[in-house]
């Protein structure tokens, strides 16, 4: 009778820790706006991207492309997606750096991009480049982009925040925390 | 021998009475039934060979049976109706401890492994468990960015450098000749300048548009 009851109460306290951790994982509370955003899980080709669920998955037109996520209110009336972030992979052969470094060089050939900085940042404890650029190669509109480069291999993985320029800096945290949630295997 | 005689009857009236009860099994029953109605045989077989050997006036054999077989029987017969037929003490702890683990406790050990399995197989799958299915139709927006944009490759130019020195009237003139040229091509939204080559004679003008310049030193 006695463990029956120690049985009982194991099982309720099973069930009450897994719906805490459940109930309290995918939740945080945005201060700016007061509305509960959850985080959503989504993965592709061995990259896994955490974000909120303001944000929503998105299509990208670059065949380099693994998996891409736009800011839901900047969602233009044609369906695009204005401040997104998008993960490509591309394979290649060599040096890292220097693949990295000659499709920069060959950006800042075209007057449509300007590199405004570029360095080594961390990213999820290794070491990654990172290009910060603008664009004007759409209808006009200045774009600009921050793209973060990871070896795996063979293949260079880039993620790319992209934003109008003016929002560019708007939505900069939001996108810097969705990166650094970003697992590429 | 009648005091044995009664005992055993008594143990067979209880043997009865938990039979009927269902305290025990019927081949328990049967079992110790047989045994005790042997017993109770032998009992009566030793009763009536005392009688004709008192009849015949000779002595009877209860005398020259050992004490302390009889205790032993008794004991172990003892042991055998607490083992088999009455029910163990609660205080017994001995006969506790052979106690196997019965069906209630098996079925809850049982439920517990079972409830802990789902419990943990469920959280596991819950936390790896990919809800999006990632199809193309899901898609709410398009993203148009891209890190490899169309631009075409660049090819660094091919500087050639060619150094002669000629001997003018007890002096000398050195000639450095740059020939430059580009390849770059393919893009529409990107076409360099292309640099002229323009081979220098070796006179003292200096021009940087063709990328060759003339030094002369003073003799």
């Amino acid at each position: 009778m006695k463990i029956t009851k120690i049985g009982i109460a194991i099982i309720v306290i099973a069930i009450l820790v897994f719906g805490f951790i459940i109930v309290n994982n995918v939740q945080f509370n945005n201060n700016s706006s007061n509305e509960t955003v959850t985080m959503q899980t989504i993965s592709k080709c061995g990259v896994t991207i955490n974000y909120p669920s303001n944000w929503v998955y998105s299509q990208a037109t670059s065949n380099d492309s693994v998996i891409a996520i736009s800011k839901q209110n900047q969602i233009d009336g044609l369906e695009v997606g204005q401040v997104n972030i998008n993960v490509e992979r591309r394979e290649f052969t060599g040096d890292f750096a220097n693949f990295v470094n000659k499709s920069y060089n060959n950006l800042q050939a075209d007057p449509a991009y300007n590199m405004v900085s570029s360095g080594e940042v961390d990213f999820n404890g290794e070491t990654a480049l990172q290009y910060i650029y603008t664009s004007n190669s759409t209808g006009g509109v200045i774009r600009e982009h921050k793209a973060i480069w990871v070896e795996r291999g063979n293949n260079a993985y880039v993620i790319l925040y992209s934003a109008p320029i003016d929002r560019f800096d708007g939505n900069l945290d939001a996108a810097d925390y969705i990166i650094s949630h970003i697992i590429i295997n | 021998m009648s005091n044995d005689k009664e005992k055993l009857l008594s143990i067979m009236a209880s043997l009865e009475s938990d039979y009927n009860h269902g305290k025990i099994s019927k081949e328990k029953y049967l079992y110790f039934r047989s045994k005790y109605e042997d017993k109770l045989n032998a009992l009566d077989a030793r009763e009536a060979t005392s009688r004709i050997r008192s009849m015949q006036g000779k002595p009877s054999n209860d005398s020259k049976q050992p004490k302390k077989p009889a205790k032993y029987d008794k004991k172990e017969e003892q042991d055998l109706v607490q083992k088999y037929i009455i029910n163990p003490k609660k205080g017994d702890k001995k006969l506790k401890e052979r106690t196997p683990m019965d069906s209630g406790t098996f079925k809850l050990v049982a439920i517990l492994v079972l409830a802990v399995g789902f419990t943990f197989g469920a959280a596991v799958g819950v936390f790896n468990f990919d809800f999006e299915s990632l199809s193309d139709a899901n898609a709410v927006a398009i993203v148009t960015d891209t890190a490899f944009p169309d631009v075409a490759d660049i090819q660094v130019n091919n500087t050639v450098t060619n150094t002669s020195t000629t001997d003018v009237a007890g002096g000398y003139v050195e000639t450095v000749q740059d020939t430059s040229g580009s390849s770059s091509q393919g893009s529409s939204s990107y076409t360099p300048s292309e640099p002229t080559p323009a081979p220098s004679t070796g006179g003292g003008g200096e021009s940087p548009e063709s990328g060759s310049s003339s030094e002369q030193p003073a003799g």
